[in-house]
Formats: C-alpha cells, sequence, structure tokens
C-alpha cells in the first residue's frame, strides 16, 4: 500500500512554488499585496497603507491602487492554476516545475475595472476566477471587497498572453 | 412588509437630505423683488486658469500619486498630460524589467480623472465609474511613460474619456484606455 505523501512536504511544495510566483514582481511587495493560500485557493490580501490614498478628502484608496491590486490578483491565480497540475498531479519538486517555465507570469492583453464602491481606508481582499484559459489566451475575472463579501467594492475582466511553457506540453 | 416599509422610508430620507440640495438652497433664499432673479452658481464663476490651479494643488495632495512619483506635465480645456517615471520597485516582470501594468493603470486613471476635472462645465470632482486599459507592448525599461488624456464626450452625468499611454515617441503608444467618469455639469441659466 501507498503511503500519503508527508503533510509537510505538500506544504513545503504548494507554499515554495507561490513563493517563486509572488517574489518574482517587485510591484506586489510595492503595493504591500500578499497571498492567502488554503489548498489551491487563494485570496489577495492588499494591506492598507495611507501611500495608497487616492482622495485625501473622503479618504479613499485611488483607483490605480485597486486597479494594480485586481490586475495582480489575476495574474499570480492565472499562473498558480496552471502550475497546480504537474504540482500537484505530478508531484514535481518546485524547482523542476520552474525550469518547465510554469511559474513565468502571463502578460496583460487588456483589463477593464469596474468600480463599485469607494475603497475605504482599510485592508482589500481579491478572488480571481479563471473562465478559460488555453494554450496561447486566458480570460480571468476577478472579485474585491473589503469588510463584507457580499458587497464588491470592485470588480474586474481580463485577457492575458499565457507564456511559453520550456516543455511541449 | 415592515423591511420594504423601512426601505422606503430610508430612501424618503436620503432624497430629503441630499436629493434636492439645489432646491433647498433656492427655497431657504429670500424672495427678490427684482425682475432677474440671480440664483445660485457657485462653480460657474470659475475661470480655467482657477479650475487648473484648484486640479494641481488636488494632484499634489495625493498620496499614491506622490509613491509613485506621477508629475503632472500640461494642462488645456478637459485635457491633460501626466508622466511617471521608471523605478525598480513598480516592475512587475523581473526578466525583462517592464513595469507593471498596474502603475501605468494608476496613471492612466489619474489623467483621465484630472481631464474630466478640467471640463469646462464640471461641477463637482469626479471619480472612476470604468476603466479599461489596453496594453500594446511593453514599455521601454528605464524610459519616463507619458500619459494624455482627453473628455471627448460628457452629458449630465457622466464623462467619457480617452487616453494613449507613450514611452518617448507619442505615434507609438504602449497603452491605451477608455473610462466612463462620474460627471455634474454646471447648470446654466437659460437666456
Amino acid at each position: 500500500m501507498k503511503r500519503p505523501e508527508p503533510l509537510q512536504a505538500v506544504k513545503e511544495r504548494r507554499d515554495g512554488a507561490l513563493k517563486v510566483l509572488v517574489d518574482s514582481v517587485p510591484y506586489i511587495e510595492f503595493m504591500n499585496v500578499s497571498f492567502d493560500r488554503r489548498g489551491d485557493e487563494l485570496t489577495a490580501v492588499m494591506a492598507f497603507d495611507p501611500k495608497i490614498i487616492g482622495n485625501p478628502v473622503l479618504p479613499a484608496i485611488h483607483g490605480g491602487a485597486t486597479a494594480s491590486f485586481l490586475e495582480m490578483a489575476a495574474l499570480i491565480e492565472l499562473a498558480w492554476q496552471r502550475a497546480w497540475g504537474p504540482l500537484e498531479e505530478e508531484k514535481t519538486d518546485v524547482e523542476a516545475v520552474q525550469a518547465a517555465g510554469y511559474l513565468r507570469l502571463p502578460k496583460t492583453i487588456d483589463f477593464t475595472v469596474d468600480y463599485l464602491r469607494s475603497g475605504l481606508p482599510r485592508d482589500c481582499y481579491a478572488r480571481a476566477r479563471v473562465n478559460r484559459s488555453g494554450r496561447r489566451y486566458a480570460s480571468v475575472h476577478v472579485e474585491a471587497w473589503q469588510d463584507n463579501r457580499e458587497k464588491l467594492y470592485a470588480q474586474a475582466t481580463g485577457h492575458f498572453l499565457m507564456p511559453q511553457l520550456n516543455v511541449d506540453g | 412588509m415592515k423591511q420594504r416599509f423601512a426601505e422606503q422610508n430610508k430612501q424618503r430620507f436620503h432624497s430629503a437630505c441630499f436629493g434636492r440640495v439645489r432646491g433647498c438652497v433656492t427655497a431657504r433664499m429670500p424672495p427678490i423683488d427684482m425682475g432677474t432673479h440671480e440664483r445660485p452658481r457657485p462653480m460657474a464663476e470659475i475661470t480655467q486658469e482657477q479650475r487648473q490651479k484648484i486640479a494641481e494643488q488636488f494632484i499634489k495632495a495625493l498620496p499614491f500619486c506622490a509613491a509613485l512619483d506621477i508629475r503632472l506635465e500640461s494642462m488645456g480645456v478637459a485635457e491633460a498630460s501626466m508622466s511617471m517615471p521608471y523605478d525598480k520597485r513598480i516592475v512587475g516582470d523581473p526578466e525583462t524589467g517592464v513595469v507593471h501594468g498596474g502603475a501605468v493603470s494608476a496613471l492612466m486613471d489619474t489623467c483621465c480623472g484630472l481631464a474630466v476635472s478640467l471640463h469646462p462645465d464640471s461641477a463637482k470632482p469626479t471619480a472612476t465609474i470604468d476603466l479599461r486599459i489596453e496594453y500594446m507592448r511593453p514599455a521601454k525599461v528605464g524610459e519616463r511613460i507619458v500619459t494624455e488624456a482627453h473628455v471627448y464626450n460628457a452629458t449630465r452625468t457622466v464623462a467619457f474619456v480617452r487616453a494613449f499611454a507613450h514611452d518617448g515617441n507619442p505615434d507609438k503608444p504602449v497603452a491605451s484606455a477608455t473610462g466612463a467618469f462620474t460627471f455634474s455639469r454646471i447648470k446654466k441659466d437659460k437666456s
């Protein structure tokens, strides 16, 4: 009988791959964005910082900061989902997955942000859903909220160009 | 039923407080026994020069623009130009060193908003309803990104804006943007 993989090894592999993805983008750190992982589900978190304020009178988060946050959430989710297959089904280690080109980020073709409410000066959360991911192109929808999951403060849809893999997939 | 009543009441309260502000102001004014009845027009007298000064001060007070080092280039009637320098901290693709699309979005969003507030009929500060950005090609590493925005149509409630961004040559844009912004038009007296 095959023994299940030790929990620690599974977690290390998943968190390691996510870390490679997130750490590769300086702008994610600049915006104080982190990714919370539960199994394969990712939640992007943008910690509030006074520097992301766009309207000091209200105050409200800058629309550009929200757009940046949503775009990051979409890009990481897209790359993460594509890497999940080789990572989990074939149990490949992080280095090999990276060498195959799975941890390279897609490129944004277009991105449409729908501003539903003004962003309050507190933390933001976002979850992305890949609606279609082909060999070349992908379409992703992202939803962002602050205090209440039911009350979205922004949502976005974008199209992305997938990076070519180093192996024949 | 009870809930519905509460909702209606809430709406009534809301419109009483915020809905007809203009009407309230006129109603409270003492009657004037003259041929011409002057209605209060707080923003109508504003000149384009004053408008630009207010806009400039507003942009300078934005913390996020300061964080990205966004600079105001020029202002015109319903149009504006802004730029953002290259910075390693805002890189999105480490392999090439190209700036993250989100930072370009922030630049274009601000510039579009500024163009709206420079519209001669704009009465109130604006907010983005929707912004679509198309990324045509990666911006050159190390180059300043310049964006130009103009309001090509404004209704009573919405301003439609177009913007382009380039990294030195305006004929070769790196990105384009289309946006809808909230807009409230200055009420003009019919004469």
